[in-house]
C-alpha cells in the first residue's frame, strides 16, 4: 500500500488533539475571570461613593437606546434626551407636579405689561459640580451659542420668541447683540422678546434655556457633552458614556438643591421591551416603561399591578384631513368623526394607550374642559345621515380615500385597522391602508393628482402651554416658508384659527386667554376640522416600591430631582 | 494557488464595489430619510430654508451619483464619515467598538458549533438508528425550526427573571455572555451535525472504504484516516458562510440579549436612514462574506489534494 503523502496525516491522533484543543478553549473562556467592563471614558474625579451605595438602575425612557448628541441640551429634540439635559443641567425654573413653574437658578422675574421683556434675578451661589460660578453671563453664552447658524439645532425654533433669533440663526444678522438677551448684571437677566407673549415662561424650562459650560465646549466643542469634559449644574454628575450601553451618574455636590437621595444614577440602553420588562423582573431595573401589549398582564399580575402608574401627558394622538374631495366638505368630515368609537380604541383595542380625546388640547391645559369637540363622539346613525346630506348616502359614490401612517408598528397598524373597520361598518366607507404612503397594491399616495389622505399625527407639548399646541402645527405658514405638511394647498389654513391663536398669546389675563383658546380648540376640531383628537397619551410605568421621590408631570419623562432609595434589598 | 488567490482578491474588490453602489442606490431610493425630515412632527419645527440648509450640511439635496461618488472618494482614504444618527462618532470608531463584541460571541459560537457539532454528526452517524442518532435528530428538527426569538426570550424569562442565574444589563463578563452564545450556536450546530452526519454515512458506504475493511484495517482506523476526511468537504463548504453570519451578528440576539454589537447597530442605523453607518457595514459584511469564501476554496485545496487551481 502506498504511504500517504505526509501533508495529507490527519488520523484519529490528530482528529483528538484538535478536539480536545477546542474543548480546552472553550473552558479557559468559561474560567477567565470576569473582565472588567470597559474602562470609563472619564478622567474626572470621582464622587465618594459609600459603602453601601444607593443606585438607581434605569433604562432610557420609551427604550429609546443611545441618545448621542442630544445630550447636548442646545441639539436636544427627544422625549428621552429632555429627561437626561435636566439630571445633567438645571435652568431658571422647572414645572413641579402640576406643571406650575418653580423658582430654580432664577430666585423671582417680572414680566413687563405689554409681555415683551423677562426679567430674572439670578441666585448668587451657583456653581458647576466642579465648583467654577455659574452667572447671569453664561445664558447669554449659551443663547448665543444655540443659535449658531448651522448647527444642527433641534431647539433653535424654542428660542424663537427671542427678539432677533431667527434673523441671527439664518444669518441675516451676523452680531449677536441683536439678539434679545442681555446680562444687566452679573445677577440679573434681561431676555426681549420679537412679540407678546403670555406663555414665555414656559418656554424658559425647555433645554434651550439651560445654561451650558463655556469651559467645556472650549474643551472640545464636539464632544463637550461627554466626560471627561462635560460639566453639569443638575442634580447628578455624568462619570461614564459607554455608547449603546449605559451613561452612569453621581451625585453633584455642587448642586444648587438638596442633593437627591441616590449615590448612583445608571441610565441603561436596552431598547427591546420585552428585555426591558424582563430586566425590571429581574431586579435589574428598578422602573420600566410598560408596553401595550405588555399592559393588560401587568394589570392582572398580584405584584406589578401594585408598583403599575399610569400617567397622562400633555400628548394627544390625531388624525389630520387634507383638503382635497370629499373630505374638503365639512358634513364629510363631520361624518367620519362620528363613526370612530375613541372609547373602544382605548380600552380594547391599545389597552393603557390613554383615554379618549374629543378635543385637541390636552387635560390640564388653559381651554381644556372636557366638553368642546363632544358634539362629534361616536354617534353611527348621526354620521349615516350627514354622510347622506354630503351626496353619499351609504357610502356609495365616495371616491377612493386613504390612511397614512408609519408602517412597521403594531400598534399602528391595530390601530389604523379598526378605525377602519369602525368607518365601515358605521357608514359603509372603506378608507384603503397605505402604511408608509404605499397601499397594499403598491400605489403610492402623496404625489399629484392629489387624493383624499386622513394621516396619523401626534402631537406632544414642548412645554405645557396651549400655545404650543395651537400655534405649531396648524397655524398657516408664513408665505414662503411652508412648514408642517409643506403644502398649503390641501393642508389647513383658517384665518379665523390663526387670529384666535395669537390674540390668545398675547393675552395675561387667564380667564379671557382659557376663553379664547377653548375658542380656538372648537374651530379647529369642529367648525373647520383639521383634525380628528384620538386620545391622550398615558405612559404607564413600573416602579419598585423602595423608589421615592419620582415626580412625574404631564410634561413627559420623570423627573428625579427629588428622588431617593429606601430599602431597596441587597 | 498563489495566482488563483491574487485572481480572487482582485475580483473581491469589484465585488465589494457593485455591494456598495447597490446597497447606496436602495437605501437612497428607499422611502424616508434621516434625521426625521419626513415627519411633520419634527418638521413643523423647522422652517423649509431650515430644512433645506440641513440637506445641504450633509449633501443630501445633490444627485445620487455624487452622493455616491464622494462617499467612495472619501471611503478609499479611509474616511467612512460621521454616523448621522451620533453625530460625534465616526463610523470607524462605532464599528471598531461593536464589531469585536459580536465577532467575539460569533468566534465562540463558531467554535463550539464546528466542534461540537462535527464530533456529534460523526457519533451519530457511526450508531446510526440506536438512540443516540434519534435524540439528535431531534434535537437538530428543534433547532432548525424553533425561532431564535422566541426561543431568546424563554431562555431569558427562565434564566434571568426566574432563576437569575445570568444578568442582562452591563458588558464584559463572561456571564454575559452564555445565553448570547447559546442561541447562536444552536442553529449552526444543528446543520453542522446534519452534514457531517449525512457526509460520514455516505462516504462510509463507498468501495474505498469497502476496501480498506477487507484489507484488515481497525474500523477506528478506517473511519479517522479515511472516512473523516473525506466527509469533511461538505462541512467545509457550509462553515464558510455560517462563520461569516455568525461573526457578523445577529440580530434577533443582540436585541433581545442587549448586546452592544454590530448587528443591532448596523438595523438601528437602517431605521434610521445612516447612510454613512449603512454603507460602512454593507462593505463590511461584503468582504467578510467574501474573504471567508476564499478561505473555504483555499480550505478545499488543502484537503482534498485532487483539487487544483491555477
Amino acid at each position: 500500500m502506498e504511504s500517504e503523502p505526509k501533508e495529507l496525516k490527519f488520523d484519529r491522533r490528530k482528529f483528538l488533539q484538535i478536539m480536545a484543543a477546542a474543548a480546552a478553549a472553550t473552558a479557559l473562556a468559561s474560567c477567565a475571570p470576569a473582565q472588567a467592563t470597559t474602562a470609563p471614558t472619564s478622567n474626572a474625579p470621582v464622587a465618594t461613593i459609600p459603602p453601601t451605595p444607593r443606585v438607581l438602575n434605569l433604562n432610557m425612557p420609551l427604550n429609546r437606546g443611545d441618545i448621542g448628541v442630544n445630550a447636548d441640551p442646545g441639539q436636544s429634540t427627544m422625549y428621552s434626551s429632555y429627561f437626561i439635559n435636566y439630571l445633567m443641567f438645571s435652568g431658571l425654573i422647572w414645572l413641579d407636579e402640576n406643571l406650575k413653574p418653580q423658582p430654580d437658578m432664577a430666585t423671582d422675574w417680572t414680566i413687563s405689561a405689554d409681555t415683551q421683556t423677562y426679567t430674572f434675578h439670578i441666585r448668587k451661589d451657583l456653581k458647576w459640580d466642579d465648583g467654577t460660578p455659574i452667572n447671569a453671563n453664561d445664558w447669554v453664552y449659551t443663547i448665543v451659542r444655540n443659535l449658531t447658524p448651522g448647527l444642527p439645532s433641534g431647539q433653535a425654533w424654542m428660542m424663537v420668541d427671542v427678539a432677533g433669533s431667527n434673523d441671527y440663526y439664518t444669518g441675516v444678522s451676523t452680531d449677536p447683540s441683536t439678539i434679545g438677551i442681555k446680562a444687566i448684571d452679573d445677577y440679573t437677566l434681561e431676555i426681549k422678546l420679537g412679540h407678546p407673549s403670555a406663555y414665555f415662561l414656559m418656554v424658559c424650562s425647555l433645554p434651550a434655556f439651560l445654561p451650558i459650560p463655556k469651559a467645556s465646549l472650549d474643551a472640545n466643542k464636539d464632544t463637550w457633552f461627554k466626560p471627561p469634559y462635560v460639566k453639569c449644574s443638575g442634580p447628578f454628575k455624568l462619570t461614564e458614556w459607554i455608547t449603546n450601553l449605559r451613561m452612569t451618574f453621581v451625585q453633584n455636590p455642587n448642586y444648587l438643591n438638596a442633593l437627591p437621595g441616590v449615590d448612583k444614577l445608571v441610565v441603561n440602553m436596552i431598547t427591546n421591551a420585552a428585555t426591558a420588562m424582563a430586566a425590571y423582573q429581574a431586579g435589574e431595573l428598578d422602573v420600566v416603561d410598560v408596553e401595550s401589549g405588555d399592559f393588560l398582564r401587568v394589570q392582572a399580575d398580584p405584584v406589578l399591578s401594585k408598583e403599575l402608574t399610569v400617567n397622562e401627558e400633555l400628548g394627544v394622538m390625531h388624525l389630520v384631513w387634507n383638503f382635497v374631495a370629499p373630505f374638503d366638505q365639512v358634513k364629510v368630515r363631520h361624518a367620519i368623526a362620528m363613526s370612530i368609537d375613541r372609547e373602544t380604541l382605548c380600552t380594547t383595542i391599545l389597552p393603557g394607550v390613554g383615554s379618549p380625546a374629543y378635543q385637541f388640547l390636552a387635560p390640564g391645559l388653559l381651554g381644556y374642559d372636557g366638553k368642546v369637540g363632544t358634539e362629534l363622539k361616536y354617534n353611527p346613525t348621526q354620521a349615516k345621515q350627514l354622510l347622506s346630506d354630503a351626496g353619499f348616502p351609504g357610502g356609495k359614490g365616495f371616491p377612493d380615500s386613504y390612511f397614512s401612517y408609519g408602517g412597521g408598528n403594531a400598534a399602528y397598524e391595530a390601530m389604523f385597522e379598526a378605525i377602519q373597520a369602525m368607518i365601515k361598518d358605521a357608514i359603509g366607507v372603506n378608507i384603503i391602508l397605505a402604511p408608509n404612503n404605499q397601499t397594499a397594491s403598491g400605489l403610492t399616495i402623496g404625489a399629484k393628482p392629489y387624493k383624499p389622505i386622513l394621516s396619523r399625527q401626534f402631537w406632544g407639548a414642548d412645554y405645557p402651554d396651549s400655545h404650543d399646541f395651537m400655534a405649531i402645527l396648524y397655524t398657516c405658514p408664513a408665505s414662503n416658508d411652508a412648514t408642517r405638511f409643506g403644502n398649503t394647498e390641501i393642508y389647513y389654513c383658517d384665518a379665523t384659527f390663526d387670529k384666535l391663536v395669537w390674540q390668545a398669546a398675547a393675552e395675561l389675563d387667564t380667564t379671557k386667554r382659557a376663553d379664547l383658546y377653548k375658542q380656538c380648540d372648537t374651530q379647529l376640531c369642529v367648525t373647520n376640522p383639521a383634525v380628528i383628537p384620538l386620545y391622550y397619551t398615558a405612559r404607564p410605568r413600573l416602579i419598585k416600591p423602595y423608589v421615592k421621590g419620582i415626580i412625574i408631570n404631564g410634561d413627559g419623562a420623570p423627573v428625579l430631582r427629588k428622588v431617593s432609595i429606601e430599602g431597596k434589598p441587597a | 494557488m498563489g495566482r488563483y488567490i491574487i485572481r480572487r482578491l482582485i475580483m473581491a474588490v469589484f465585488t465589494v464595489f457593485a455591494i456598495s453602489v447597490i446597497t447606496f442606490v436602495v437605501a437612497k431610493v428607499t422611502p424616508g430619510g434621516p434625521f426625521g425630515l419626513d415627519d411633520p412632527t419634527v418638521t413643523a419645527h423647522f422652517s423649509v430654508s431650515m430644512r433645506a440648509h440641513y440637506k445641504a450640511m450633509y449633501g443630501l439635496d445633490q444627485p445620487i451619483a455624487l452622493q455616491y461618488v464622494r462617499w467612495l472618494w472619501a471611503a478609499v482614504h479611509g474616511d467612512l464619515g460621521m454616523s448621522y444618527q451620533y453625530q460625534d462618532l465616526s463610523v470607524q470608531s462605532i464599528i471598531a467598538r461593536t464589531a469585536p463584541v459580536s465577532g467575539e460571541l460569533g468566534l465562540i459560537a463558531t467554535v463550539i458549533a464546528l466542534s461540537l457539532g462535527t464530533l456529534v454528526g460523526v457519533v451519530a452517524a457511526l450508531k446510526k438508528d440506536t438512540w443516540f442518532d434519534f435524540a439528535t435528530t431531534g434535537f437538530t428538527v428543534f433547532a432548525f425550526t424553533f425561532p431564535s426569538f422566541i426561543l431568546g426570550l424563554f431562555l431569558l424569562i427562565f434564566f434571568c427573571v426566574d432563576l437569575k442565574w445570568f444578568q442582562l444589563t452591563g458588558w464584559g463578563s463572561v456571564n454575559r455572555m452564555v445565553l448570547p452564545v447559546f442561541c447562536l450556536c444552536l442553529g449552526p450546530l444543528a446543520s453542522t451535525i446534519r452534514f457531517t452526519r449525512a457526509s460520514v454515512l455516505d462516504v462510509a458506504n463507498q468501495d474505498f472504504v469497502r476496501t480498506a475493511y477487507s484489507k484488515g484495517l481497525r474500523p477506528s482506523m478506517v473511519m479517522s484516516r479515511h472516512v473523516i476526511k473525506n466527509a469533511l468537504m461538505p462541512v467545509v463548504t457550509i462553515a464558510g458562510p455560517m462563520i461569516a453570519g455568525l461573526i457578523s451578528g445577529s440580530f434577533f440576539v443582540e436585541s433581545v440579549f442587549n448586546v452592544p454589537g454590530l448587528a443591532q447597530a448596523f438595523v438601528n442605523a437602517s431605521n434610521a436612514r445612516d447612510y454613512p453607518m449603512i454603507m460602512g457595514n454593507a462593505v463590511l459584511f461584503g468582504t467578510v462574506i467574501i474573504l471567508m469564501n476564499l478561505a473555504v476554496d483555499i480550505a478545499y485545496a488543502w484537503i482534498d489534494p485532487r483539487i487544483r487551481y491555477d
